[in-house]
């Protein structure tokens, strides 16, 4: 099914639309829920971002829509749909399944200390969450941080260290 | 500052953020921004766990897919349904116009000496 003439536009088509799902939507999740806590408002968001990016992508059409670019918006959108519908606190039972083992207790083990590291995460402030994700998880280099964040690269560096300090002493009993 | 931070002083930077001239160096040195790295460096275990802790839903994309091809399409309804409106409104002024301007053309009624009724 294709869209209407009137509605794509200039925009990019369907097919890149898809691609950019295909390419990012796993991230822009990983930054939604950093910042909402909540896993089915961070689908939210990942529907809210890729829409944006369907409606003001920055480049033009058969242009990759840089990964940065995408990651801010996903961020911006996830602390506005935070302001209207605060509802902290994602509950354990919506944390994903981790590979299951032979053993019950130790499934049961994981999860609770999965549980546990989640919780260590939400006494990080929001900026710190999210600088944790971006270069851990997602890998991102400071340049591209720099850029999702709005911020000079040296704060991207300092605050990213200070993040990594708290976050491993809220470790220090954790394992 | 010119020389290097010693690691305990690093250390103590990181604790209290103390003090502006420490930071000033540390946001121009490379070498002492890779012993903070270093420093703060998170165990392998942790970023595996954290990766695990905000994994996004096996059928993300998909959902994600059907969800923004539902607000698509209804916006590109609302759009039809909008150029429709402004086709019968076009029409409706195009019959009604002149009707409209012949009544506004007749003269205003008039009493015998003259005067506006």
């Amino acid at each position: 099914m294709s869209l209407p003439d009137h509605v794509t536009g200039v925009r990019p088509s369907e097919e890149q639309l898809r691609r950019v799902v295909e390419q990012h939507a796993e991230a822009v999740y990983r930054v939604a829920i950093t910042v909402v806590h909540d896993a089915s408002l961070a689908e939210d968001v990942v529907q809210e971002t890729m829409l944006k990016a369907w409606r003001h992508s920055p480049v033009p059409p058969n242009t990759a829509i840089p990964k940065a670019w995408l990651l801010k918006v996903a961020r911006n959108t996830a602390i506005s749909l935070l302001r209207t519908r605060r509802e902290d606190f994602r509950g354990p039972d919506t944390l994903p399944e981790r590979a299951a083992g032979p053993e019950v207790a130790r499934i049961v083990e994981d999860r609770v200390k999965l549980e546990e590291l989640w919780e260590l995460m939400q006494h990080l402030n929001e900026d710190a969450r999210v600088l944790i994700v971006l270069k851990e998880v997602d890998g991102l280099s400071y340049d591209e941080i720099a850029l999702t964040l709005d911020l000079p690269l040296s704060t991207v560096k300092t605050r990213l260290y200070r993040a990594r300090k708290a976050l491993k002493d809220a470790l220090k009993d954790w394992n | 500052m010119n020389r290097h931070p010693s690691p305990r002083r690093l250390q103590r930077w990181l604790d209290t953020g103390e003090t502006r001239r420490v930071d000033r160096h540390v946001t121009e040195c490379d070498l002492c921004q890779s012993s903070l790295d270093s420093l703060t460096e998170l165990d392998q275990r942790v970023v595996a766990d954290l990766q695990t802790v905000i994994t996004a839903p096996a059928d993300l994309q998909d959902r994600t897919n059907v969800g923004v091809d539902v607000r698509l399409r209804s916006e590109a309804a609302a759009g039809v349904f909008t150029d429709l409106f402004l086709v019968a409104w076009d029409v409706a002024h195009t019959i009604l116009d002149p009707i409209t301007d012949s009544y506004m053309a007749q003269p205003e009624p008039t009493d015998t000496d003259g005067s506006i009724r």
